[in-house]
């Protein structure tokens, strides 16, 4: 069991929200080495200036990624060895493949304010391991139209 | 943190201080995180499912059925198993 760190600074052009959902963050299954992905640490916030706006942020399953730049999970503990996952950030296209009605984290927050959710053991957001299946984190704003900050921790197991 | 909690959500308010602070919990049949806000009637929360005794999401424990999330999950994985003992 590994864990990886992957933020949305770390790869890609982070994109302006709007009032449709924008891919943040990706992590997803990939043939040759699968393995369930479990989401342990979720953090969010915003870089843009501060106002009163709300934005949504919620994670769901998806089925195939849509088009975002590559992003090489970070190795927590650098004796492990490299994630086996694929994962994405600041998607430029978003995908269609998004489960309909599996959000499995939601949260409408102020932008002011920054969350951040941790997961006890054995209460993870689990990906399948399943080619291109995973989870994807997404947020959007009616009122803010600036750029976001996430992170997410996940494990390989 | 209790055995049965399944996490913790930290509001930060613009200054970088703890705003408040929630509980959550993971459905057993679905995954969603629920976030159990002060002073919250118990069954507003969801419930608890006396088949495989695990918390449930409001929209599960109106199912009325014990799915278990990981039996939803090895269906999902099936299929991806099948193709690999063929290997395609």
């Amino acid at each position: 069991m590994a864990n990886y760190a992957l933020a949305n600074s770390n790869a890609g052009t982070q994109q302006n929200l709007s009032g449709t959902y924008k891919t943040i963050l990706i992590v997803t299954g990939t043939t040759a080495t699968l393995r369930r992905n479990k989401v342990y640490d979720v953090l969010v916030g915003t870089n843009g200036a501060p106002a009163d706006n709300y934005i949504e942020w919620d994670i769901s399953r998806q089925t195939a990624p849509g088009t975002a730049t590559a992003l090489t999970p970070t190795l927590l503990d650098p004796a492990d060895g490299a994630a086996v996952a694929t994962c994405a950030a600041n998607a430029t296209a978003e995908s269609g493949s998004v489960t309909a009605n599996s959000s499995v984290f939601y949260i409408g927050i102020n932008q002011r304010a920054s969350y951040r959710w941790v997961a006890a053991p054995g209460s993870e957001l689990v990906g399948p391991a399943t080619n291109a299946a995973g989870l994807i984190l997404r947020a959007r704003s009616g009122g803010y139209t600036s750029t976001v900050t996430a992170t997410m921790l996940y494990q390989e197991q | 943190m209790s055995l049965r909690e399944g996490g913790y959500l930290q509001v930060f308010d613009e200054f970088g201080s703890t705003a408040s602070e929630h509980k959550t919990y993971t459905c057993d049949h679905c995954n969603k995180v629920v976030i159990v806000k002060h002073k919250m009637r118990p069954e507003d929360m969801g419930g608890h499912c006396r088949i495989c005794d695990g918390l449930l999401c409001p929209t599960c424990v109106a199912t009325g059925i014990c799915e278990p999330f990981e039996e939803k999950l090895k269906q999902m994985e099936q299929k991806q198993f099948i193709l690999k003992s063929y290997g395609i």
